[in-house]
């Protein structure tokens, strides 16, 4: 099997109804995006990393974080630089290394970008793929679309052991006298073309009968013999409505409230 | 076996199924092979090789679902999920640019065939990097999202040098390939 992100639980968030969560996830991700002062910013992805530190743990928190690491270095020495106008907080002669725009755009863009990653690692921690699946469908996302996405992750694991099946025996014809071949840039691509060559024709060749087992299945035909599973609705639904709504009108109301446009 | 692909090749099982395999053969290529180009510098990924094939031997649109559909898909299961939405316009446009170019010029002669070869590298490479560049610039501004623009530049040709070959081996080693192009 692939090893998702998913990790089921009993917390709040994992009995979040799916649907509900598909509704808030876009509407998280925008506000991102709109012209809140730098402390609401910051709040706002500090209740992601809360959220995650409640309900999934302090390691699933280094997970996201351990992820984006080095692109957070490089937003923290490179912002700056495109940012000179302002207060003066830094310099190296003439040449002006830190402005406090330059610190304040800094912040942001950690801030947003840190947040989205943790809006997104919550969601992918919290929620099964086939949650996520039948979710979408619900929203009516075109049933052959989720049919396509639930083969391809089946056909992940089976494709990444054929790989791995493919190399194996590849190495095996090379005999002990022979010279080994070139493994640094180009050799390593050219190592690496006949083991793809094998393992493109191996996959194209499963399309026949995968094309046949759907036929069998009704796809294509007007009465199909496949059914989704009903994603069950959480007791607490009516609930959970109730703490979105409340989400998004406190959201609303600090964006009137901590806008930076004056 | 021709005449029955030729047959299927136009229903909606045989569309699901290339489609479906295809994208698994994407996330496999972005997830599970990848070259490293230096000890230090990282790696490059073999997705855009995949989505190179797949537009070549399958036409724009399968590539649009299967190239955008996989790396989103790696995204997601490599625990980059906040990339997943933007990876799926950026290599589903990629994958049908190329099929595009490779469906208008024709690839009969080899001057044509080079000249969309050059074509869909730019192409590839303005779109793919272009989208990767705006949308990084939104998330994490300008300067930082300028840094990558080399590095997906790399992930391109790579895709053209070594996603062409591929294409070339697979049609002559597997020749009913030719007819699974709708």
């Amino acid at each position: 099997m692939i090893d998702t992100l998913y990790r089921p639980g009993h917390s709040a968030v994992h009995s979040f109804d799916c649907r509900l969560k598909l509704f808030l996830l876009p509407l998280l991700l925008i506000y991102f995006f709109l012209p809140l002062s730098l402390p609401a910013a910051g709040l706002y992805t500090a209740c992601f990393a809360v959220l995650i530190l409640i309900y999934l743990g302090f390691r699933d928190l280094l997970i996201p974080l351990k992820m984006i690491f080095p692109l957070l270095i490089l937003i923290t020495l490179i912002t700056p630089l495109f940012h000179r106008t302002g207060t003066v907080l830094i310099s190296a002669g003439d040449f002006t290394l830190l402005t406090g725009r330059g610190l304040d755009e800094t912040i942001r863009y950690l801030a947003r970008f840190s947040g989205i990653s943790f809006l997104f690692f919550l969601f992918f921690r919290s929620t099964a793929m086939d949650d996520i699946l039948l979710g979408l469908s619900w929203y009516r996302l075109p049933y052959t679309l989720t049919l396509v996405i639930s083969i391809a992750l089946r056909y992940i694991p089976h494709l990444a052991g054929l790989y791995g099946q493919i190399k194996a025996a590849h190495a095996l014809r090379c005999s002990i006298e022979d010279d080994l071949p070139r493994s640094r840039g180009i050799g390593k691509i050219r190592n690496l073309f006949p083991v793809l060559v094998s393992l493109v024709i191996q996959s194209v060749k499963t399309i026949p009968v995968l094309t046949m087992a759907l036929e069998l299945k009704g796809i294509g035909r007007s009465n199909p013999r496949s059914q989704s599973r009903t994603l069950i609705t959480p007791e607490s639904v009516r609930i959970q409505i109730f703490s979105s709504l409340l989400l998004i009108a406190l959201l609303i109301t600090n964006l009137i409230l901590f806008s930076s446009i004056k | 076996m021709e005449n029955q692909t030729d047959r299927s090749k136009q229903n909606l099982a045989f569309r699901i199924a290339a489609v479906a395999v295809l994208t698994a053969l994407t996330t496999v290529c972005t997830m599970i092979i990848r070259v490293p180009v230096t000890p230090t510098r990282g790696y490059i990924n073999l997705a855009d090789v995949a989505i190179f094939f797949t537009a070549l031997t399958f036409g724009p649109f399968t590539a649009l679902a299967a190239g955008g559909l996989g790396t989103a898909l790696a995204d997601i299961l490599g625990g980059y999920a906040q990339w997943a939405p933007i990876t799926f316009f950026a290599h589903g446009i990629q994958g049908m640019a190329i099929g595009m170019i490779f469906r208008a010029s024709g690839v009969d002669s080899r001057g044509r065939m080079i000249l969309a070869l050059i074509l869909s590298f730019i192409a590839a490479t303005v779109i793919m990097a272009g989208i990767y560049f705006v949308t990084g610039g939104l998330m994490y501004g300008f300067g930082a999202a300028a840094t990558e623009i080399p590095g997906n530049i790399l992930q391109n040709a790579a895709g053209v040098i070594v996603g062409f070959p591929l294409y070339l081996a697979v049609k002559k080693a597997y020749p009913p390939i030719s007819a699974y192009r709708w």
